[in-house]
Order: structure tokens, then sequence, then C-alpha cells
């Protein structure tokens, strides 16, 4: 894929003080491009990218694409366990690793650290594949069996970050500070991917711990930081430690990936000063932001977000009918559709129907096309922005010796919003408590999916047809301990 | 340390008798940013008053939040 090297803007590491200024990413991009293009990268080939958050990292990625490769970005933190999972399922050309990396024997696969400058490169190789060809992988659950991997092609990234940049503006985008991991959609497409290909000024500032909070104000400060985005358990810690910056830089700030109450809304706009604060809707299955808006004047409503970034929304009312205004599930028509689950046409039947991908998400369309959002019609659980998938934790569960039947489900958390509860049966004679089961969980799923709130019960409540049901086991948990 | 190590099992929803004496705080599976500050919201209900920035940030071993529950 031809992508416009030339054109690409500045990325600095805020900790390392390393700044990669565009000549330089774009000749490290055509040298890894050579080195990897041994591996049989090319267009359609799987790539898996396990580090991130780097400059290093978007040059491996635009590497990949220079090949026309599709690059599956994955969380580094992954288990050894669910890094194998992800690669027997994708079976990439290769994998790519930052210089910290251990392991990865016995995946089959070539590990390359494609850093190393002295892993040479040659020729670099002409550009390959097509806007239609698959760009990105992000997985959304199942990486301990059962992947569900979104697949986007280059043309629904380039119509993302296209849109992105028309609604928020280049001078917006100048110096754009990102926090966030770069391995899901709001991160690496709206955070950087967009300020990059605009050729702005991008600052990697990654983690979302009490110092990183307590300094943000300082980074915006130091780096005249324009636009940052983020996730409202960050806020929680910002607000608690950090003062507001002093710059006056600060244009506009984007919060997303859970839901924001209108009183954290306003307490942000107030630190963000002259910074408008806009609150984001977006999925994994459509890049990222597809609406949003700044805060009314007259302050939000419960759940308000903004109208739609391109292409249209409608709500699935209870008859199954689209409408255009009201009530129901919210379903989406956008130019930054994916093109579907990978290797799983089963899932994408069940969600893209007709044209419309239907989000799972209970919400309204109002008037004035603005959207709102009331809840998930699933029980995907959001801790801090991290979405859990609470069918693979009962699957892992019921993996243990120990345990007959296990039921996950999000439990309320001032902090975070939400945390993994479980409910979990064990055989009989079983001599096995909750703190073993957590550790036996944290050696195999990544950290934000292991429950943090154990019941352990005599017996999983069904509904009257003797199906389980989590509104049930979550109601009756809460009632044990709440 | 007795309250000091309730607290913590509390909000890790761990069991008490596994917290040592000289538990550095980042060892313990599960530490966050977002526990830690379970923590301080914890510590800060039991003190009932707020802990300054840097105190929030040196919070780093179990004998930390027992003195902070001291200084009440």
């Amino acid at each position: 894929m031809r992508l416009d090297l030339d054109s690409l803007g500045t990325i600095t590491e805020v900790r390392t003080g390393e700044v990669w200024p565009a000549p330089r990413l774009a000749a490290d991009v055509l040298r890894r491009a050579a080195l990897i293009s041994r591996h049989g990268v090319g267009p359609g080939r799987p790539v898996l990218i396990a580090h991130g958050g780097s400059a290093s990292f978007f040059a491996d990625l635009l590497a990949v694409w220079h090949l026309g490769g599709c690059a599956a970005c994955v969380n580094p933190a992954l288990t050894p366990g669910e890094l194998e999972v992800l690669t027997g399922f994708l079976a990439p050309a290769l994998l790519l690793v930052g210089p910290d990396f251990a392991g990865g024997e016995g995946l089959g696969v070539p590990v390359v650290s494609s850093a190393d400058e002295k892993a040479g490169g040659g020729e670099p190789p002409e550009a390959a594949g097509g806007l239609d060809d698959p760009a990105l992988i992000l997985f959304t659950s199942g990486t301990t069996g059962d992947p569900k991997g979104v697949e986007h092609g280059f043309r629904s990234l380039l119509a993302r970050t296209a849109l992105n940049r028309r609604f928020i503006g280049d001078e917006t985008l100048a110096r754009t500070l990102c926090v966030l991991p770069t391995h899901f959609g709001h991160g690496l497409i709206g955070n950087c991917l967009t300020p990059l290909l605009a050729g702005g000024h991008l600052h990697l500032a990654p983690g979302t711990g009490l110092r990183e909070a307590a300094e943000l104000a300082a980074a915006i400060d130091d780096h005249g930081i324009t636009f940052l985005s983020s996730v409202p358990t960050l806020w929680k810690l910002v607000l608690k430690l950090g003062k507001p910056p002093a710059g006056g830089t600060l244009r506009r700030v984007h919060v997303g990936s859970a839901p924001l109450s209108p009183e954290a809304w306003q307490r942000i706009a107030d630190w963000a000063g002259a910074g408008e604060v806009w609150n984001m809707y977006g999925i994994t299955e459509t890049a990222n932001w597809i609406a949003g808006g700044p805060l009314p004047r007259a302050g939000a409503g419960a759940g308000q977000i903004g109208p739609m970034w391109g292409g249209a929304a409608a709500v699935r009312d209870a008859k199954g009918e689209l409408r255009r205004r009201g009530k129901g599930e919210i379903v989406v028509q956008t130019p930054s559709l994916m093109s579907g689950y990978h290797k799983r046409p089963d899932l994408t039947a069940e969600v893209l129907r007709a044209g419309w991908y239907h989000t799972g998400d209970a919400g309204r369309i109002d008037d004035d096309g603005v959207l709102w959002l009331t809840g998930r019609r699933d029980h995907v659980i959001n801790r801090a922005g991290l979405k859990i998938h609470p069918e693979e934790i009962d699957l892992l569960l019921e993996r243990h010796p120990a345990v007959l039947e296990a039921c996950a489900f999000a439990v309320p958390d001032e902090i975070s919003g939400e945390i993994v509860g479980v409910a979990a049966r064990l055989a009989d004679g079983a001599d096995c408590g909750a703190e073993a089961l957590r550790a036996w969980c944290g050696e195999r799923i990544r950290r934000e999916s292991v429950p943090e709130k154990w019941f352990l019960v005599d017996k999983i409540p069904r509904t009257s047809t003797g199906k389980v049901s989590r509104n049930k086991v979550r109601a009756s948990c809460l009632k044990q301990k709440p | 340390m007795t309250g000091a190590r309730r607290l913590l099992a509390q909000a890790l929803e761990i069991d008490e008798d596994g917290i040592a004496d000289d538990t550095v705080l980042e060892s313990l599976k599960g530490w966050d940013s977002i526990v830690h500050l379970r923590v301080v919201l914890a510590i800060e209900s039991a003190i009932g008053a707020e802990l300054p920035t840097e105190e929030i940030l040196d919070l780093k071993a179990l004998e930390d939040i027992a003195r902070l529950l001291d200084s009440k």
C-alpha cells in the first residue's frame, strides 16, 4: 500500500525524549519493509505485532502496510498462552516484537525485533497491495481460545482518519499527546494515526498510572499539546492528583471508550480551561470515533454523545424496524466499517445485516440527530475502557479442574466504571479458594480480564427454562456482597 | 499493621493472612493504578481527610498505609 510517507508527522517519545522527525520515520519504515519482506509479508498476509506505544511500533506498522500486509496489533502484556492462541489462529508471516520481548520459542513463526538496525534492510521494496486489502486486525475477545479479531481494510482506516481530520481540524491535531495503548482503535487510530497521517507531531506517553496522571498537565505544557484523548478512568486519576495545565495550548480533549457522567464531563472541562471537551462514541468494528460532540453550554444530559461523524445512524426498535429517530439498539452505516471478523463469517453475519452494523448498544437519536447512549444490550464488561467478554472468562474457568460452572458479569466500580465479578460453582470436596483461582487466571489471561470479585456459590441461579441468566446471577451475587 | 492489612485485603479482595508486614504494594498480583486509587480512597475515608498528591504517589508499602492510618 503506497502510503504518503513524505506527509507523515514527527513522533516524540515523552519519557525518553527521543524524537523521530518525519524523514527518519519514513527512512526506517523502508528499511524495516526491506527486512520483513524476506519473510513473505505481502497483501492479505497477517503479521502479529506484539509491542506498542513507541516510535518503533509505528515504523513496524507502516512497514507492514507498505508491503500491503495486514498488521494484527496485540496487547504486549498478553500471557504466553494467549500469544500462542493468537499465533495459531492467525498463522502470521512473522511476529514483530520490541527489544524487551522474551520467549516466542515454539510458536512456529519467525520472531523479529526490527528496531535493531544491525538486522539490516536492503533495497526498499516496492509498495504492494490495494485499498481493499486487509490492513489491521484488533482482537476484542477470545485470546484464550476462539479469538474474535476485527478486520479493517486500508479503505476503512483511511476513511476514518480523513473523517477525523475533517471533524477535528489539522490545527487542533498539530501537537497531539497519546497516553493510551496502541493495540485498540481509540488509541491507535484516533489518537495516533489520525495526527500522524495528517503531518502532526505525535507525542507518546503511554501509561495510565498515578505518576503519569499527576504529570499530565506538565506534559501538556512542556510540549505545547493541542489535543489528547483518553478514558474516563484516567480523568478520575488526573482530577484527583493533577493540577490543570497553565500554558493555554490545549484546544480539545476527547473522552471515550466508557460512559462519561455529566458531572465528570463538567469537571474535565473545568480542568481543561479553554480547551473543549468532547464525549466520543466509537467501536473497534467502526475503527474508532463515529460520533461525538462538545459539552453543551447548558450542561450535558446523561448518556449524551453528539451527531455522527460521517455515515448514518438509526435505531432498531422493539419490533426490529430501523428508524432514524427514537429509542432502540444503535445501528450504523459508516465508511470506516470493518470488513468482518477475521475467519469468522458466522460472527460477522450476526452483526452486519443489510449494510448496517448492529452495535449491541442501547440508546436513542433525538430530533437534532444527536446520539444518546443508555447502556449495552449484551454483557460486555468495561474496565477502564478495556472491554472484556464475560463468556471468555466462563470458558476459561470451566477449564479449571475444580470448577464445575462459572458465570462472569460486570460489577460497578467507583474508579474503573466496572470490574469483572464471577460466580463459580466448585466440585464437591474441591480444595481451592478464590485466591488460588485468581492466581490461576492471572497466569492465563491479561490483567484487566482477571476477575476481582469472586462469589463461590453452591448453585448458579437459572431462569425458569433452566438457562443461566447472567443478569440473574449478577443480581443474586451482588445482593450477597454488594 | 492490622488495620492497614485489613484495608489492603478489602481493596484487593484478597486474604489478609497472605499479606506480610514488609509487603511492597507493586509486588502484589493485580496491583495497578485503579487499585492504588481504591486504596487511597479507603485511607481517606478512614482518616476523614484528603491525602496530598505527594503522599498518594509515595504510597509504596503496607507500612505507608499503616503510617497514614495512624496519623488520624
